[in-house]
């Protein structure tokens, strides 16, 4: 299991290199010249100039991209072009915020989605799974953006419950954080937990139907049992991959529940760039979001190896 | 026929197809259901509540949000379709090629869509919009390129997967040439996973293009599509909710439709999951 493991992580290499590549290629396919498209058409051709020297435009594509490599991979991405700070570091501060809006999401959509799977599932064809059903799908349907909107409209407008702006870093006072997490963190955990709920209501149904569970049932088990001891381990096998594979909705779905609530993120970050033109900035973090989602899906696929003897022998 | 029937007798898939209808209906004659002009200002009617006058009220430029919401059905619906028709057929084409001719072509073509789908959807997405530029076919190209990979996939999976039939090599045995099986026996049995596949994602790019322009990377306003209503909408949540709150129930209903017919046509055309 430990080679398996092993020639998994070797897989990471490329995927990375190709990652990077990509990144890069990001700031390469701006159509025109990046150093007018940055500084204005009626820049001063020094100062262009200047520009594409610092950029390293004057050099072949290739020689341009290794340069960048090396840098990156000492964890030097360059500098932003407005605020003259490096921009690793400005999205390394920001990280801890839209990590914890997905974590914080993930598990309010783990909550919800496995509940109302199982009662969907036990219950099925019933009135309660006809309600489960078409909520899940309202849920998923759902643009998690305006969700936010309708909960600032509920709880942060009408009740009051929720700030509606302001922040307090987490590692300044963690509980007092918290408060601005709740709202973008069920906005965002809602509409996944619809897409949990259908998932989990799926696979615990073709578990149910499995001979070991007919077995289980004839030996007199409680229906109970069955399905929390029997059937349900195996059932939740495929959430571990699909919960993975969420995380990277997750991200691109909080920058965009970042700009709602107007929390200090990576989404937040990328979206100023982005209006700025700021592109160094716009690169490094795709880059680091991209790498902590393959980073991510990497432990999935090796949670699932310990989880399932299945993959862990083949 | 038998599946068009099995298909009308769910009351889902029949409650889908109406509110996509609703949708396409809105867009396509937008100017004949609209009661003012979508970019008019006026500003002694802003910030109008909904009323007879301006059934989802106006915004605060005095405009009136039924008629833009209207007009934004066409953008968002022509965005979205347009993406996923290019990514499926490019896609489509290129799984086919892989899945066919094997070897090489096959390893390299999957590994760059194992790279396009390291990155996080949405993200990739404003990535490559932001650095065309904003604007409709900025957005199209993006959604294309996000969407690609993921039917790529998902055709040359189906090929291989029929392939192994005993129908496919009982043709090839009777000496029909690789274009007649690709093209008479291997071709109709994917086409079912791939429809069902693409009204996943074509709702998936609906909502995918009002995030974009909600985030000021889609069409530039004064015109109109819904993520950028209800990004104007957004300074006004307190005062004027129903600029925000109108345009994404279009989104929702809309999405909803396309999920409700997708889940019918996967009953329908694969009598498995039933």
């Amino acid at each position: 299991m430990l080679t398996v493991a092993l020639r998994r992580l070797l897989t990471l290499v490329p995927v990375l290199l190709a990652i990077s590549f990509v990144s890069f290629l990001l700031l390469a396919i701006i159509p025109g010249d990046p150093a007018v498209m940055m500084l204005g058409a009626d820049a001063p051709p020094p100062a262009l100039e200047a520009l594409r020297e610092r950029l390293g435009l004057d050099r072949p594509f290739l020689e341009r991209f290794l340069v960048w490599l090396g840098n990156a991979a000492r964890g030097d991405l360059g500098a932003s072009l407005y605020q003259h700070r490096p921009v690793a570091q400005m999205v390394l501060e920001r990280l801890p915020v839209t990590l914890m809006i997905c974590l914080l999401a993930t598990l309010i959509s783990l909550a919800i989605g496995l509940v109302a799977g199982i009662v969907s599932a036990v219950r099925r064809n019933k009135p309660i799974d006809h309600v489960v059903r078409i909520v899940s799908l309202i849920g998923l349907s759902m643009p998690d953006f305006w969700l936010g909107l309708l909960l600032i409209l509920l709880f942060s407008i009408h009740w009051q419950v929720f700030p509606l702006t302001g922040f307090v870093p987490l590692s300044q006072d963690f509980l007092g954080s918290l408060r601005f997490f709740v709202l973008p963190s069920f906005a965002l955990g809602l509409t996944l937990a619809g897409f949990l709920t259908r998932l989990t209501r799926a696979s615990l149904l073709e578990v149910l139907s499995a001979d070991y569970v007919r077995t289980a049932r004839s030996k007199g088990l409680r229906e109970r049992v069955v399905v929390l001891r029997h059937a349900l381990g195996t059932a939740l096998l495929p959430l571990v991959t699909v919960v993975g594979l969420n995380f990277g909705r997750l991200l691109g779905g909080a920058v965009v529940v970042e700009s709602v609530f107007s929390l200090p993120g990576v989404g937040r970050l990328i979206v100023l760039a982005i209006s700025q033109r700021d592109f160094p900035v716009v690169q490094a973090a795709v880059l680091y979001v991209a790498v902590i989602y393959t980073v991510i899906n990497l432990l999935t696929d090796l949670s699932y190896m310990v989880l399932d003897p299945r993959v862990r022998y083949a | 026929m038998e599946r068009l029937k099995r298909f009308a007798q769910n009351p889902l898939s029949i409650a889908g197809a109406v509110l996509l209808l609703v949708a396409v209906g809105a867009a396509v004659f937008a100017p004949l259901l609209a009661t003012h002009e979508p970019m008019r200002m006026a500003i002694s009617e802003r910030l109008r509540p909904p009323s007879a006058e301006h059934l989802f009220g106006t915004d605060v430029y005095g405009r009136d949000i039924f008629t833009r919401v209207l007009y934004g059905a066409r953008i968002s619906l022509r965005v979205a379709a347009l993406a996923t028709l290019l990514a499926l057929t490019c896609g489509t084409l290129i799984g086919l090629i892989a899945g066919f001719v094997g070897g090489t072509v096959d390893t390299l073509l999957m590994r760059a869509t194992d790279v396009a789908l390291a990155f996080p959807g949405l993200l990739l997405a404003i990535g490559i919009s932001a650095a065309l530029g904003t604007g409709e076919t900025s957005i199209v190209l993006a959604l294309w390129f996000v969407y690609l990979p993921r039917f790529a996939r998902l055709a040359r999976a189906a090929v291989m997967q029929v392939r192994q039939n005993d129908f496919v090599d009982a043709a090839r045995a009777l000496g029909a040439k690789p274009t007649r099986v690709a093209a008479r026996h291997v071709g109709p049995s994917i086409v079912s996973p791939l429809v069902v596949q693409a009204s996943v994602y074509f709702s998936e790019m609906i909502l995918a293009e009002s995030a974009l322009s909600f985030l000021g990377l889609g069409t530039p306003p004064p015109a109109p599509t819904w993520g950028n209503i209800l990004s104007e909408g957004r300074d006004f949540m307190r005062p004027a909710p129903w600029i925000s709150v109108f345009p994404g129930l279009f989104i929702l209903l809309t999405v909803l439709g396309v999920n409700l017919l997708g889940d019918g046509l996967r009953d329908t055309l694969d009598p498995r999951k039933g």
